[in-house]
């Protein structure tokens, strides 16, 4: 199986109706727009962006919450087209939400969130139930798991809250996870931990996960390889130490460049940040999307041409014009504005 | 260094079904004219309800609120009510709340919240009358004039935190709060934000009292760091030494618990919990997560002066002063 991905996506696009009175058609958001990405068995992958960059709509669409407009999507060699495979494939797939409190239903004690999952996965026999919830609890380290059987989730802090959730999508050992946003809620000091918990898992079991965040300073210490979206596409790909070290699409440069360190030097300089706020969905520019904010777009090239993916080193993809001259397109990508001039 | 703020032994506490809660107990910070304090804590360290207390913006169920602020030679808490709406609150001291892009009016236009204090305030008789100071303030924080006829709906999250900032100015006051303003933000914002901030401070000389829970925006605006603990000032001093070293093993913790992609070091979580304020265990606060917890911990540790910081609440500092004296 080695060498095989876990999951191949495609040039998936997920794109929501705008109506008007609810069903005059007035265009289409596009949420995600041609997504390509391959996640390896027990690899960790982060994806990253602000907001309306379309994260959360990958995250949903890799869950099998909203249906992709076009796109092919395989998971274990299986390609996902009719609702069977949806099914199928989504009892493989874990979701850590974003919000802990609110993805916990406040009337349940922690047996119940456990137990839910199980009973509707068939799981007959409450013995064997409890066990499970028992050491589902142990794994996030809910520990002495007895105590926190009872309780409900306001009794539990927001880390807690957080390995709750975890030990619920872990429960029915999915292949992969998708964690979307799962430590922005938290106060700092909590992050580490809940990252660390699910770097644990991944490793222990040979778990994969996606994990969409805005925050690229948590990335480094927790995932293999990171992608960067703009606008609904993917700007940039590369293991994570490449992209930290040499990131090549501006926009990636200007992600970087915009996070503080702690510095005490940051008070007393203004930072290089590009002007301006990411573009609508609903009509993105023309060819590259970057490139109303874009320091050194081409003009002429830049605005009229959407730029494929270039391989600029191994294993390091990034979608912009300047890397053109230097190396060839990644095969099978093929920019829909037609060739350059 | 003259001060602008100082604050005494503040105290806040809050009545609940649980019991006393102590929000605010015992704070001391100073802060000078045109510089920046950042107060920096984890969440449910009693930071907004600090904030709350110098603004006297008080739910109906304190228990107890005592304690000494001076802002520019007035006594804010001995002030009557009236007085202190008058000319105090927003013309001398302001807030941009937490979360303050949902703060706004969704039916008002953004020019007629704006001009809104410049009319409680009788600077101008008619709202309509601030038109051009309300331009001036939307330029001064980096928006169009036009947007004054825009409703909130009509613009970005960063674009609305720029609005109530612009509020927070507009009667031009000495010392603005500024409660965790760029949390909910993106990266590329929060920094365009903080230019902003930075830029807003060296130009009109204000001093900005700035709440965060995150050590890396408290670098990026301040002078000097006010580290918080469960409703207590732990630690207070320049920001270029706390930043780099912090004396307090609170304040060590929470540095080593920075996720940074520019540093090689592995992150360390902070274990376990801050103490309810209901029933703050007696002693240090810090104690039953502290690794260098010792004897005198279990009593309330003194604030130890340090040379060329500040101050610092902890047993470490106090045995090496005595030994040293």
């Amino acid at each position: 199986m080695s060498g095989e991905p876990l999951l191949v996506v495609r040039d998936l696009a997920t794109w929501y109706e705008l109506r008007r009175f609810g069903f005059l058609h007035q265009g289409w958001v596009r949420a995600t727009d041609g997504v390509s990405l391959q996640v390896q068995e027990g690899e960790a992958v982060a994806v990253v962006g602000e907001s309306g960059c379309g994260k959360s709509t990958l995250a949903k669409t890799l869950l099998g919450l909203v249906r992709p407009r076009r796109g092919d999507l395989w998971f274990e060699g299986r390609q996902i087209r009719t609702e069977d495979d949806w099914r199928w494939y989504r009892r493989r797939v874990g979701y850590v939400q974003q919000d802990p409190y609110a993805a916990l239903p406040p009337f349940m004690t922690v047996r119940r969130v456990l137990e839910e999952p199980l009973v509707v996965n068939g799981v007959r026999s409450a013995r064997e139930r409890r066990a499970r919830v028992v050491e589902a609890l142990e794994a996030v380290q809910l520990v002495p798991p007895e105590e926190f059987l009872t309780r409900f989730p306001h009794m539990l802090s927001g880390g807690q809250q957080q390995r709750l959730v975890v030990a619920r999508a872990t429960l029915l050992n999915p292949r992969l996870l998708v964690a979307d946003e799962p430590v922005s809620m938290l106060d700092a000091s909590v992050r580490v931990e809940v990252l660390q918990l699910l770097r644990s898992f991944q490793q222990a079991r040979r778990l994969s996960v996606v994990y969409i965040t805005h925050d690229l300073s948590t990335v480094r210490h927790f995932c293999e390889r990171v992608l960067v979206m703009y606008a609904g596409k993917v700007v940039e790909q590369a293991p994570v130490a490449d992209l930290l070290r040499e990131p090549r699409h501006p926009y990636t440069q200007a992600l970087l460049a915009a996070i503080p360190d702690v510095d005490p030097n940051n008070a007393r300089r203004v930072r290089a940040v590009p002007p301006g706020e990411p573009p609508s969905l609903v009509r993105p520019p023309g060819g590259c999307r970057f490139h109303p904010r874009c320091p050194v777009a081409i003009s002429g090239v830049c605005e009229r041409n959407p730029p494929p993916d270039f391989e600029v080193a191994p294993g390091h993809v990034a979608a912009c014009w300047l890397y053109q001259a230097a190396r060839r397109a990644v095969a099978g990508v093929t920019p829909q504005g037609g060739s350059l001039p | 260094m003259e001060s602008l703020l100082r604050v005494e032994d503040l105290r806040l506490h809050f009545r609940t079904a649980a019991g006393l809660v102590r929000a605010v107990d015992g704070v001391h910070l100073e802060v000078a004219r045109a510089r920046t304090v950042a107060v920096l804590g984890e969440s449910g360290c009693g930071k907004t309800s600090l904030a709350r207390a110098l603004l006297r913006l008080l739910p109906r169920n304190v228990a107890h609120y005592s304690g000494r602020v001076v802002l520019d030679g007035l006594d804010l808490l001995e002030l009557p009510e009236e007085v202190f709406r008058q000319q105090v609150r927003w013309v001398r001291l302001s807030l941009v709340p937490q979360a303050a892009m949902n703060a706004l009016n969704p039916v008002l236009r953004v020019g007629e919240q704006v001009a809104e204090p410049l009319w409680l305030h009788g600077r101008v008789r008619r709202p309509q009358e601030a038109r051009g100071e309300v331009e001036a303030a939307l330029r001064r924080v980096g928006l169009p004039a036009d947007f004054a006829d825009r409703y909130p709906f009509e613009l970005s999250g960063g674009m609305r935190q720029r609005v109530a900032i612009a509020m927070a100015l507009v009667l031009r006051p000495q010392l603005v709060v500024l409660d965790e303003p760029t949390s909910a933000l993106d990266v590329l914002t929060q920094a365009n934000l903080m230019n902003l901030l930075k830029t807003l401070r060296w130009e009109l000389g204000i001093s900005f009292l700035l709440i965060t829970h995150d050590v890396a925006t408290a670098s990026e605006l301040a002078d000097d760091v006010a580290l918080m603990y469960a409703g207590q000032i732990v630690e207070f001093g320049r920001a270029h030494r706390f930043l780099r070293q912090p004396l307090h093993p609170y304040g060590q913790a929470l540095r080593a618990s920075v996720v940074s992609f520019r540093e090689e070091r592995t992150p360390q979580p902070l274990p376990g919990q801050p103490p309810s304020l209901v029933n703050p265990p007696p002693g240090c606060r810090f104690a039953d997560r502290c690794p260098a917890r010792f004897e005198p911990c279990h009593r309330t540790p003194p604030l130890v002066p340090v040379e060329g910081h500040g101050r610092v609440m902890c047993w470490l500092y106090a045995q090496e002063a005595s030994r040293v004296g």
